[in-house]
């Protein structure tokens, strides 16, 4: 079974936060609430100064301190290595949330805020009810676009490689900075990148082992 | 909000203190003293020191906990995890305590008072004695096991909550021996008393000075609680209110009898609430997380 990963070539990205919106149009996700983002921080003393641009999203790490601190058993990991929660089963104690170091959880206190608020929802954010419905006072987070890559799957297709079994973020990225695939096989995509650019998790010393790489030196 | 500045700083925790987040840190104060009231009381075999004791646990920590749920009516399932969320154990134990407590407490009430058995089963005594102990220390052993938070991550949390939620207990015991005109279980629990805020005060201590020593952002943590943004609370609510007037109260109490200043009993039993209050609010608010991104502001400690 393969086990889902990802590597973010940090010298490629332009920080244009295509994956951030692509993110939230795949997902239909809320206002203020973001299953990846683009952190901005600055590194260096003047006038060496570096601008830091990582995109960031849940690691869907091996060793999820999410999943055992779940006391309902609502978040789980995939056979495929993808962490999920399970909306039906969440009570909203936020337990994972706290538990999650790289924070990237976030509890969804109200699921009909509308973009313009007082204005009503728009026919997009409609939409998104039907066929993305965010279950209210539960805890939604990044699922590496779980749904596209099971229906690529069952259409032969190989997440990573082709468009249509691949993670939004991973597709609207303008200059391939993102890369999908299979983190167990040593001749993916994914697995040449770690190895040949020595890509690395982030804050490894957390012990997570995380799924999502990134490659900072040239 | 700004998406992109998201864990580039010593990222506050704010689900578990900010809006709805006080209700949990009340509920985990109120299971805590509830159950501190309850084995107190169970010790001087003090039946309405008991039956408070419950009801605090019962209605207002159980009541507040399921309050703060985003979906309270699933609530049952948080039993099923117990062998990795300690969560869970906690849930079950709380749940056990307080079904347990009922078969202690029901012999009591005049119209139950054919039962087969008795307030001073053995058994139960021991049984609640053992799991009130548990639910003492549920909170704080719930926010130890999160890794994520260097502050929490520490050993001495469980035996933080066991002083304060004992401490606290005792102090609401006496108070409710004053009202009930018990005046003897006073001066049975007043040397203990100082005992218990000594233990409390040392482990305050002890874990302030442990996660100090500790990661990074623990420091940061306790900077912030001695001389950052949290330091006003931490000073007068958890320093004057909740240490020196007790500890003055109790150095009074050294030198003349109970009786001659009941009032000052009552202060030091709002005191204790109010500084074990705030030292909670302050554990809580002062957690942080640390930044995925090694950025200056990461590199010194603001």
């Amino acid at each position: 079974m393969a086990r889902w990963g990802m590597v973010i070539n940090l010298n490629t990205c332009i920080g244009c936060y295509n994956c951030m919106i692509s993110c939230k149009q795949e997902h239909f996700v809320p206002p203020g609430i973001f299953f990846t983002r683009v952190l901005v921080a600055e590194t260096g003393t003047y006038p060496s100064v570096r601008k830091l641009v990582y995109p960031v999203l849940c690691n869907h790490c091996k060793e999820a301190p999410c999943i055992e601190v779940c006391p309902t058993g609502a978040t789980t990991k995939r056979e495929d290595g993808i962490v999920i929660v399970d909306p039906d089963i969440c009570i909203g104690c936020r337990t994972c949330l706290m538990a999650c170091p790289y924070q990237q959880r976030t509890f969804l206190p109200n699921a009909d805020e509308e973009y313009f608020p007082g204005q009503g929802l728009t026919p997009y954010e409609e939409m998104g009810k039907k066929l993305y419905p965010l279950e209210k006072g539960t805890v939604v987070k990044c699922n590496f676009c779980a749904e596209i890559i099971d229906d690529g799957l069952k259409k032969g297709l190989v997440p990573g490689v082709d468009r249509d079994a691949t993670p939004a973020c991973v597709r609207a990225c303008p200059v391939h900075a993102r890369h999908f695939g299979d983190l167990d096989d040593p001749e993916s995509n994914v697995s040449l990148l770690i190895r040949d650019k020595k890509a690395d998790p982030l804050r490894s010393e957390h012990g997570t082992d995380p799924s999502v790489f990134y490659i900072t030196s040239g | 909000m700004k998406p992109y500045f998201w864990m580039t700083d010593y990222t506050p925790q704010k689900e578990w203190i900010d809006r709805k987040g006080l209700l949990l840190w009340l509920a985990f104060f109120l299971s805590e003293v509830g159950a501190g009231l309850y084995i107190v009381s169970l010790f001087l075999e003090f039946w309405v020191g008991s039956l408070i004791g419950w009801l605090i646990c019962a209605l207002l920590g159980g009541g507040l906990h399921m309050a703060y749920l985003g979906k309270p009516m699933r609530a049952w399932r948080s039993i099923l995890r117990p062998m990795t969320s300690e969560l869970s154990r906690g849930i079950i134990i709380m749940g056990l305590f307080l079904i347990l407590g009922v078969f202690q407490l029901a012999p009591g009430l005049k119209f139950l008072s054919g039962l087969p058995w008795s307030m001073d089963s053995l058994f139960l005594k021991i049984a609640l004695s053992v799991l009130a102990f548990f639910v003492i220390t549920h909170g704080f052993m719930t926010l130890s096991f999160l890794r994520a938070v260097p502050f929490w991550n520490s050993a001495i949390m469980p035996l933080l909550s066991l002083a304060s939620g004992v401490w606290v207990g005792a102090q609401m015991a006496n108070g409710l021996s004053l009202f009930s005109g018990h005046v003897e279980i006073v001066m049975i629990l007043e040397p203990v008393a100082r005992w218990f805020l000594f233990a409390y005060a040392l482990s305050t201590l002890f874990y302030l000075w442990n996660a100090f020593h500790g990661a990074q952002a623990s420091k940061v943590s306790v900077k912030l609680l001695l001389k950052g943004e949290l330091s006003s609370t931490f000073y007068t609510g958890v320093v004057i209110i909740g240490f020196c007037i007790p500890l003055i109260i109790t150095l009074y109490f050294c030198q003349r009898p109970i009786g001659t200043a009941t009032s000052l009993i009552w202060i030091r039993f709002f005191c204790a609430l109010i500084g074990d209050l705030a030292l909670r609010y302050c554990i809580f608010k002062a957690a942080r997380y640390v930044p995925i991104i090694n950025s200056n502001i990461t590199k010194g400690i603001r």
